[in-house]
């Protein structure tokens, strides 16, 4: 029997930490830092997240670095798309616009200027176009697809494809440039759908905590004319506001219209959250303190609430964005010359077959906009609360 | 008496996100016919693992991996799924702890329960199903069986509803009835109500029943033999008046010192075992009791301890009882029985 | 059950009188009549014209005739189509729409249901994450870029189906899929989170402890619970569908409601407006009121009182 030393006797009694014993097996740390690591943990909420960052930068900052404005029309250079065929025709490049115009393009894809048309031989089908110095250059629309020809009434076949060097993302149909008009469009999507969503939250979160809070037959009643509202699709609503206010008010009209009827799904929720949070020990207290009604809700209620109304305003971004452009595609949106990403798509309908790019761009737009929005507004609502997860 | 289900060295362990759970660490034990053997321990002990690992209901992340469980000739870990199913309520059933979300909220109660029939004797027709499931409605006392068959489960207050989950796992007679924690979620009254009826229709019967709780005064109302389980392992083992009067586990001790007594003084304070259970992805080595037992040792938390077989009905698992082990401080063997 | 349903049926009557009165006045508050717009009219021809339409009656006089005419059933004339009234309009507009919609609905259940079950069932394998992601951007994409993408593939550069009318059977998939997409989106996404949740709850672990086969635990005990759900959100289905033809009918050139509405809105059809925003008020409310009834019957532990 080792009568050495205690530390080897195994029969010593087992000094327990008394921390071990309480251990609670994983780390605490502040509610933001939780939700944020839940957030994080999802792909899609990043991609969303850097998808809205890259947005924003882009209609933000991007103006400042294109020199055309938004606004300024070029006749001459109407429905040019973002990559163009030009013919090489004796060391200068001609590109036949789908107009069946000519413009003279430099080597590295700027517009340089249109050729001049000196006759039109209908019955023939072919057009005559001067190239300066006395030189001609002849159209003919006859054949299929339409061909240029030199002096010999040979085909010019040396072609190559070229970056559209002036107009990066092409032009619209009035010769204004895509690319910042792409940019103005988002800035104006993006604003009309953030300033409503801040009208609705701001409404929603009074009438819902009012009526939360208050309870009793105020509740009901304000319960009774929210289902009333809400029995109408909203889109009905929007409409009919804005044809009331005629379309000539513009931004204005929209955001009031989609401020008027949106925020019957935030008091809703923010009613839903403050039932649930009033009965709660820590507002009898404050009510014991004597803390008034307004107090309560401002300083106790509604910041606990935060969580699904901040999920639930990010999802109403996404659609006053797509009310927005819906209302602009049957013609109720923004004037011109100002253009939401809506009336862009709405315009680019009549050139679809030509020039398809003029609808695909501000589209994509639009969609990467929603996915963004979307992808956050799920990854927040995962992130706040696990329990509602998919 | 004929042993009916013989388990042995039983392990299940979960795939979770955070690394393998090892709920059930080697768990024997033996089950004879018409016995009620009650399985006692805190959450997160196994108990609960350990019996649906018998019916294999554990979710698309649990296995066993190691171990049998004798059920006849049959190995209930080593079926095949169709044999599994016909097993499951057919030789087998369970009655679970909450009864309102156990049963299904769409579906009539009688429906349910002649599922049971219609699902295990093949041609049995719909009205000899309907006609077992009002008689067994009678078996367990449910007042005017004919209405309340067309009854949904939320028209049944919970006591009731215990009664239909009864019913439900007694309908195709089967060998063994796994009960698990079915009074929890029930008020103490009609937890009385429910136990009385439990061993009414277990004597009548026959039935062998395990029964799985947390609560020690149940199991010595009810059970005839005990097992005691921590940290996915079995503690003790013994006959009722054994493991009250005899107890030979320093967990149990503490559970008895926890309950409170009708002969209690009023100045004597309910001890409660200090620390809470152990983190069962890196189960503790040694004795998953060590942490929090009074009387740990070195070994204790080094070496997991061998059974000692006190009776032919008796063992636990604790190095205390060994002959080497001091008497110092040791409960077991007249020293000091308060320790630390 | 009776009490219930005559409290909804007031319920639906008061509401449609409040949106009836609230367009209504929305229709007369804008400045100038509906003849002073564009056409510079001679004073003497907008007079004859206002008195027509009875225009130069007070307000009030005007509306309780209005709501008369509704009692009727009669929407009025249409103020920019001579002759044809409000609900001619309707009646031939409303049937294409609701053939258009009732098949995209229908589409849209066939497809989501099984979609939502393959996803929940597989839950975390590539066929989930498929179905999932696939959703996701049905979801975020609007219809009409669906509409115009796919009329661009399909019918501009592939030529396989019509760009407009619904004079074949072809003519119809396109619309279809557009009107659709959304809404497929949303119910797959759903029925996966219901049919999820459904078979984490203990009742479903009992199924399963009675022997029951994995086939019978879902199709018997599962999907009675995870299809309510989607019941509850028929009704705004039906709604953004409704909403959605106007764009989709626009595109494609349907003859249907939808489109009527939304040329009657460029044209200032003041009357038109009114009548068919109060017609779909009235279908949408009634649609509600039925899922809402329907809902009552397939769930039992919903008390009506």
């Amino acid at each position: 029997m080792p009568e050495d030393l205690h530390v080897n006797d195994p029969w010593a009694p087992l000094e327990i930490d008394k921390d071990d014993r309480e251990k609670i097996w994983s780390q605490s740390s502040s509610f933001a830092k939780d939700v944020w690591y839940r957030f994080t943990r999802k792909p899609t909420s990043l991609l969303g997240l850097f998808l809205l960052v890259v947005l924003v930068l882009f209609c933000v900052l991007g103006p400042s670095f294109v020199p055309h404005s938004y606004e300024v029309q070029n006749l001459n250079f109407v429905n040019i798309p973002p990559t163009f065929n030009v013919y090489n025709v004796e060391g200068r490049y001609i590109y036949l616009t789908p107009n069946l115009k000519l413009i003279e393009v430099a080597e590295d894809g700027t517009l340089l200027a249109p050729l001049a048309r000196i006759n039109d031989d209908g019955m023939k089908k072919r057009t005559t176009f001067d190239m300066g110095g006395g030189a001609e250059l002849v159209l003919n629309y006859k054949a299929k697809p339409p061909q240029l020809e030199d002096s010999e009434r040979n085909a010019i076949t040396d072609m190559r494809q070229v970056r559209n060097k002036t107009y990066p993302l092409g032009t619209d149909n009035l010769g204004r440039d895509m690319l910042i008009r792409l940019m103005m469009g988002m800035r104006i999507s993006l604003l009309i759908a953030l300033i409503a969503a801040a009208v609705n939250l701001v409404i929603g979160i009074l009438y819902g905590g009012v009526s939360g809070y208050i309870g009793g037959t105020l509740d009901t009643v304000m319960m009774r004319v929210v289902d009333i509202v809400s029995t109408i699709p909203l889109t009905l609503y929007v409409i009919l506001i804005q044809v009331l206010m005629g379309g000539s008010s513009g931004i204005l009209s929209i955001v009031i219209a989609l401020g008027t009827v949106y925020w019957v799904n935030m008091a809703r929720v923010v009613r839903g959250e403050i039932l649930s949070l009033k009965e709660q020990e820590f507002v009898h207290a404050a009510r014991t303190l004597g803390s008034g009604t307004w107090r309560i809700l401002t300083t106790h209620l509604i910041p606990n609430a935060m969580g699904p109304i901040i999920v639930t305003v990010t999802m109403l971004i996404p659609n006053a964005i797509f009310i927005e452009a819906f209302m602009s595609f049957i013609g109720l949106g923004v004037m011109p010359p100002m253009a939401s990403l809506g009336t862009m798509c709405n315009d680019a309908l009549s050139t679809l077959r030509s020039s398809p790019y003029q609808l695909f761009l501000p589209a994509l737009a639009i969609c990467l906009t929603m996915i963004a929005f979307n992808f956050v507004g799920d990854g927040l609502r995962d992130a706040l609360d696990p329990k509602l997860r998919k | 008496m004929e042993t009916i289900l013989q388990v042995e060295n039983l392990h299940t362990s979960f795939r979770t996100r955070a690394g393998t759970v090892n709920a059930v660490r080697g768990v024997s034990f033996a089950l004879a016919k018409g016995e009620m053997l009650g399985i006692v321990g805190e959450s997160g002990s196994g108990k609960s693992v350990t019996s649906m690992s018998l019916l294999r209901l554990l979710g698309s992340n649990g296995k066993v991996t190691q171990g049998r469980a004798l059920f006849g000739d049959t190995d209930l870990t080593a079926v095949s799924a169709k044999e599994m199913r016909g097993i499951r309520g057919g030789k087998i059933s369970m009655i679970f702890q909450d009864p309102m979300s156990s049963l299904n909220p769409v579906i009539p109660v009688g429906a349910q329960v002649a599922e049971m029939l219609l699902e295990h004797r093949r041609g049995i027709s719909k009205e000899a199903a309907k006609s077992r499931v009002l008689e067994l409605f009678a078996l367990v006392r449910i007042p005017e069986p004919e209405n309340r068959y067309g009854n949904y489960p939320h028209q049944f207050s919970g006591g009731m509803r215990q009664r239909v989950m009864i019913a439900m796992a007694l309908a195709c007679n089967p060998d063994i009835v796994i009960a698990d924690e079915p009074t929890t979620a029930l008020d103490v009254t009609i937890q009385d109500q429910i136990l009385k009826l439990l061993r009414r229709l277990q004597q009548e019967l026959g039935t062998s029943v395990i029964f799985i709780t947390h609560d020690l005064g149940v199991v010595a109302e009810l059970c005839s033999r005990v097992l005691v389980m921590y940290g996915g392992m079995v503690m003790e083992e013994a006959q009722i008046d054994e493991l009250f009067y005899s107890t030979a586990h320093p967990y149990t001790l503490g559970l008895l010192k926890s309950v409170p007594r009708l002969n209690q003084s009023k100045g004597e304070r309910l001890l409660p075992i200090p620390g809470s259970p152990p983190d069962m992805l890196r189960p503790p080595k040694g004795c998953p009791f060590s942490p929090r037992c009074t009387y740990s040792r070195r070994i204790c938390a080094e070496r997991t301890p061998p059974y000692t077989q006190l009776s032919g009905t008796h063992r636990s698992m604790c190095h205390l009882l060994l002959p080497e082990a001091p008497q110092q401080d040791n409960p077991f063997k007249g020293g000091g029985a308060n320790g630390r | 059950m009776t009490k219930y349903i005559v409290k909804r049926l007031l319920f639906m009557v008061l509401a449609l009188w409040v949106i009836t009165t609230i367009t209504f006045f929305m229709m007369h508050a804008i400045p100038g009549g509906p003849f002073t717009s564009d056409r510079q009219l001679p004073a003497a021809v907008e007079a004859a014209l206002n008195a027509k339409y009875k225009l130069d009656q007070p307000l009030y006089v005007q509306y309780f005739d209005y709501l008369k005419g509704l009692m009727r059933l009669d929407l009025g004339p249409s103020f920019k189509y001579e002759g044809v009234s409000v609900n001619e309009f309707i009646a031939t507009g409303f049937p294409i729409s609701a053939s258009l919609g009732g098949l995209t609905i229908v589409f849209c259940l066939i497809i989501a249901i099984p979609l939502g079950i393959t996803a929940a069932l597989k839950n975390g394998k590539w066929q989930d994450m498929l179905t999932m992601f696939i959703a996701t951007i049905g979801v975020t994409i609007p219809s009409f870029v669906i509409a115009s993408l796919l009329m661009y593939v399909f019918s501009l550069k592939l030529g396989w189906l019509p760009t407009f009318g619904l004079n074949s059977w072809k003519g119809y998939i396109l619309p279809v899929i557009a009107m659709g997409g959304y809404a497929l989106a949303y119910l797959a996404r759903l029925m996966r989170s219901s049919l999820l949740e459904v078979m984490g709850q203990d009742y479903i672990r009992t199924a399963r402890a009675k022997g029951l086969s994995e086939f019978k635990v879902v199709v018997r005990h599962a999907l009675r619970n995870a299809l309510i759900p989607l019941i509850t959100v028929l009704g705004p289905t039906i709604a953004a569908l409704l909403t959605g033809s106007f764009v989709i009918e626009k595109i494609f050139a349907v003859p249907g409601l939808g489109q009527h509405f939304v040329s009657s809105i460029s044209n200032r059809d003041y009357t038109t407006i009114m009548g068919v925003t109060i017609f779909y008020a009235a279908i949408l409310i009634a649609m509600t009121f039925i899922v809402d009834i329907f809902y009552c019957l397939i769930d039992p532990r919903i008390k009506l009182d």
